[in-house]
């Protein structure tokens, strides 16, 4: 029997062909394509690049529905390995990108994935110097307002 | 902005619970926009001993009656000290009143008091949404 196809179309407006087997690990292509069977579904905020990564992550995670025998492609532990390979290729903003595609397309377990490595990135991180470095962030605090936070909250500063 | 502040509250919120709360609770001087966001944290974990035992609880005190969280799902306390008693058991009664009004789900306490009945209120014993209690 063939697989059942279905056409995911980026911002840019490029198609890709994706099983549906693939593509229904997340929740509102699943939703979509029983709505709207044998249509092309545009995600326009999503760019080619974040949309292949999120097709690459489903790829590997789909769960062959085939009625028995070895029902995963893979085993959970190397499963677990490749997520880890995975989110540690990928660069901080597009990192965020690929977070905010799993939240959009409600996708769970690339959502804890993204999470995580963005979790383990802070938590690495000496003090709040290096966290702002990190992630670029801009202290939009005066140097008062620093010095009132740090006399509050001496517990974790 | 940059784009991880640029995440929605609830994203940023659900990254933080999974930092180590002690540098959950540090990301408060990133910026404005991170300022409040640990108040919002569904799992508390403070684990200390001795010397800073006395800010910390300052720090509970002052902030755990704010706390934003709707449910706490967890709240962890692994005090330990040697010598003081810096933290009565009165103290942890209290903290764990306030966790328990806020639909607790899992309480863990462990403290180097031989007192450990008083550190429970009543209303711990009747709480509908507790689920797990590590004494």
């Amino acid at each position: 029997m063939s697989k059942k196809m279905i056409v995911l179309k980026s911002s840019e407006g490029v198609s890709f062909v994706v099983e549906e087997a693939v593509a229904r690990q997340s929740k509102i292509i699943s939703f979509l394509v029983e709505e709207f069977p044998d249509r092309e579904l545009p995600l326009t905020n999503m760019t080619s690049e974040i949309l292949r990564k999120t097709i690459e992550y489903c790829k590997k995670h789909v769960v062959e529905d085939d009625g028995g025998g070895d029902s995963s492609s893979s085993s959970s532990g190397d499963l677990k390995e490749w997520d880890v390979k995975f989110v540690a290729e990928i660069d901080q903003p597009r990192l965020m990108d690929l977070l905010m595609a799993a939240n959009y397309l409600d996708i769970p377990s690339l959502l804890d994935v993204t999470c995580q490595k963005v979790a383990d990135t802070i938590a690495a991180c000496n003090d709040e110097k290096e966290i702002r470095a990190t992630f670029n962030i801009e202290n939009d605090f005066t140097e008062e307002e620093v010095e009132a936070i740090r006399m509050e909250n001496q517990y974790p500063i | 902005m940059d784009t991880i502040s640029g995440l929605p509250y609830e994203l940023l919120v659900r990254i933080l619970s999974l930092v180590p709360t002690k540098a959950a609770v540090s990301t408060c001087i990133l910026s404005k926009r991170w300022k409040f966001l640990w108040m919002s944290l569904p799992k508390l974990d403070f684990t200390d001993r001795d010397e800073s035992l006395l800010v910390l609880k300052d720090f509970i005190n002052k902030n755990l009656p704010l706390h934003r969280a709707p449910v706490i799902e967890i709240f962890l306390l692994s005090l330990y000290e040697s010598r003081e008693r810096n933290i009565k058991p009165e103290d942890i009664r209290q903290w764990v009143e306030i966790a328990v009004s806020r639909h607790l789900l899992e309480l863990d306490v462990s403290h180097s008091s031989d007192k450990k009945e008083n550190m429970f209120p009543n209303s711990m014993f009747t709480c509908k949404s507790l689920v797990v209690l590590k004494l």
